[in-house]
């Protein structure tokens, strides 16, 4: 075997070295990088589901959908939690919580003025419709997504993190509050969306099977649902009224573009506003809004240990 | 053996020492399959140093099955104190390996009262579900900073077990970079620290046999790949002095 002169060996390995501290280089993190805070609402077993071309050709929409939400003041003992169903009888199905608007051929978010597109439903009780002629006690905070980020690959070596957190900002655009207790009278109708508004809040969703092995961009080119056993019929059944649209034919290899992959992912993710502490007594209070709502749709508040 | 060029000397120091600081992926890579109880963003994970103790509390949130559809709420005890909670307690060394727990006393403990059919009615209260810690896995600084922890446990056990039955339990936990903690996993089990914790628990495949693989961190393989470059160069040189 005939040897290499050593200057072009000392020049390899001088390139090798150099790879190696390039390769860091490649982990430039497109999240926005938003801070978790309280009150902080967990979206319970989530399921993400991106149609690549649902607003037009260059725009599509990610959608999480859950089966209930928790709302937690804060962290460790004493402080109150409040979980919401969305089912209950013989509905089985999921709501629509948010839906970001992206760019197709950069994943960057869209500013779209679609009906569907960038909001952010936050519902607890059963008085979710705004002035409502029921008497339970519940409320309803609505708003719009104003930025999205997502993770990029932090290596060329598997295991690959592209797609596997996603993160986006939001501000009130509607809260509505009905028949709540008198321990909670400071949420009137609207409060939070004006005293919000110079404000964003946060939105942090982890998707443990993230995009795997297909490059940026043609993963947003491509159809996805994301969630706890995802590829099984009966999941897709519950989920079946979001999947309307979604592409039918399933991606055969990582280059694949319009086409469909249903991945088995543990999806996470909460939304959290920044509500100045003046609005935020309600230490006790979710308690009082129990008694009143274990219907088809209910709440619990319980304070934890 | 002896490297003729202080070159590539720097190269095989420089590349051994960048190789394993950037290498942190020790997740065991699994995911919770159905039934699956989730826990809120109200969770914390915290790690004392001293005793090597990780504990991970939470409020136990909601139970979700498909066959048939579950979709149940997790309430306090019935009768005392509406109590609920989890509570995953565990010990690991300085290098964030697990120390196995006496298997008499479970490390994971669910609290809790439950209505699996929503019609009105209890259907368990008490102690829903224990398991013990049979591997741990962890990853630093992913998503700006954010921490991912996930767990195999078995030895299940509670009222909820018969759910589980044949299978390990797999549990994924998300520590978020949040504005209330200050000190959270910075990949170093040397000291103390303390992070928000959300996730969830669920179903996974028993390991064959039985017998549980340790995880070989990436780093390893850098380390080997960069060696198995070298090793020939280093033999070339040597046959090369011999011919000169």
């Amino acid at each position: 075997m005939k040897m290499l002169p050593m200057y072009k060996r000392t020049l390899l390995c001088l390139v090798g070295l150099l790879i190696s501290l390039m390769i860091p280089g490649i982990a430039e993190a497109a999240l926005l990088g938003m801070p978790q805070a309280y009150p902080d609402v967990t979206l319970n077993q989530a399921y993400l589901i991106y149609d690549n071309n649902a607003i037009n050709n260059n725009t599509g929409l990610l959608k999480v959908v859950s089966f209930g939400s928790t709302l937690s003041k804060g962290p460790g003992a004493g402080n109150s939690t409040l979980t919401q169903s969305y089912t209950g009888g013989s509905d089985h199905t999921p709501d629509l919580m948010l839906s970001i608007a992206i760019d197709r051929t950069s994943g960057n978010w869209v500013n779209s003025n679609n009906s569907a597109a960038n909001k952010v439903t936050i519902g607890f009780g059963n008085s979710v419709i705004p002035n409502g002629t029921g008497n339970t006690p519940g409320f309803k905070w609505t708003g719009k997504v104003t930025d999205f980020g997502w993770q990029q690959n932090t290596s060329t070596n598997p295991p690959y993190t592209y797609g596997t957190f996603f993160d986006a900002t939001w501000k009130f655009t509607q809260d509505d509050y009905e028949d709540m207790p008198a321990t909670m009278s400071q949420f009137v109708d609207g409060v939070l969306t004006s005293a919000m508004a110079p404000f964003n809040g946060g939105i942090k969703i982890s998707n443990s099977a993230g995009f795997g092995a297909v490059p940026h961009p043609t993963a947003f080119q491509r159809d996805w649902v994301f969630g706890t056993n995802a590829s099984r019929t009966n999941v897709q059944n519950l989920l079946s009224p979001f999947l309307t649209g979604l592409a039918s034919n399933t991606c055969s290899n990582n280059t694949s573009s319009n086409c469909i992959s249903y991945l088995n992912s543990t999806v996470t993710t909460d939304v959290f506003v920044p509500i100045p502490p003046a609005f935020w007594l309600w230490a006790g209070a979710l308690g009082f809004i129990l008694p009143s709502l274990k219907r088809k749709k209910h709440i619990n508040a319980l304070q934890s240990t | 053996m002896k490297l003729q060029n202080p070159i590539h000397t720097l190269c095989l120091i420089l590349g051994l020492a960048i190789a394993p600081s950037t290498s942190h992926a020790l997740l065991l890579g699994l995911s919770p399959e159905l039934p699956t109880i989730d826990f809120s963003g109200s969770g914390m994970i915290d790690y004392n140093a001293s005793t090597g103790i990780i504990n991970i509390s939470g409020d136990p949130s909601t139970l979700f099955s498909v066959e048939p559809f579950i979709f149940a709420e997790l309430q306090g005890v019935v009768g005392v104190d509406n109590i609920k909670n989890i509570k995953l307690k565990f010990q690991v060394d300085n290098s964030g390996n697990l120390i196995p727990s006496d298997i008499s006393l479970p490390d994971l403990v669910i609290i809790g009262s439950i209505d699996m059919n929503g019609n009105g009615t209890t259907d368990h209260s008490g102690t829903l579900l224990t398991a013990n810690v049979m591997q741990f896995g962890f990853l630093n600084g992913m998503s700006n900073g954010d921490d991912v922890f996930d767990l195999r446990l078995n030895s299940i056990n509670g009222a909820l077990a018969y759910l589980y039955s044949e299978q390990d339990l797999a549990a994924r936990v998300i520590s978020e970079v949040s504005t209330v903690y200050s000190n959270p996993f910075d990949n170093s089990f040397n000291a103390d620290w303390q992070g928000q914790a959300k996730g969830v628990i669920g179903s996974t495949a028993p390991t064959a046999g039985g017998t549980l693989s340790t995880p070989i961190p990436p780093a390893f393989w850098l380390w080997t790949g960069a060696i198995a470059l070298i090793l020939p160069s280093v033999r070339r040189n040597k046959n090369f002095n011999r011919q000169s």
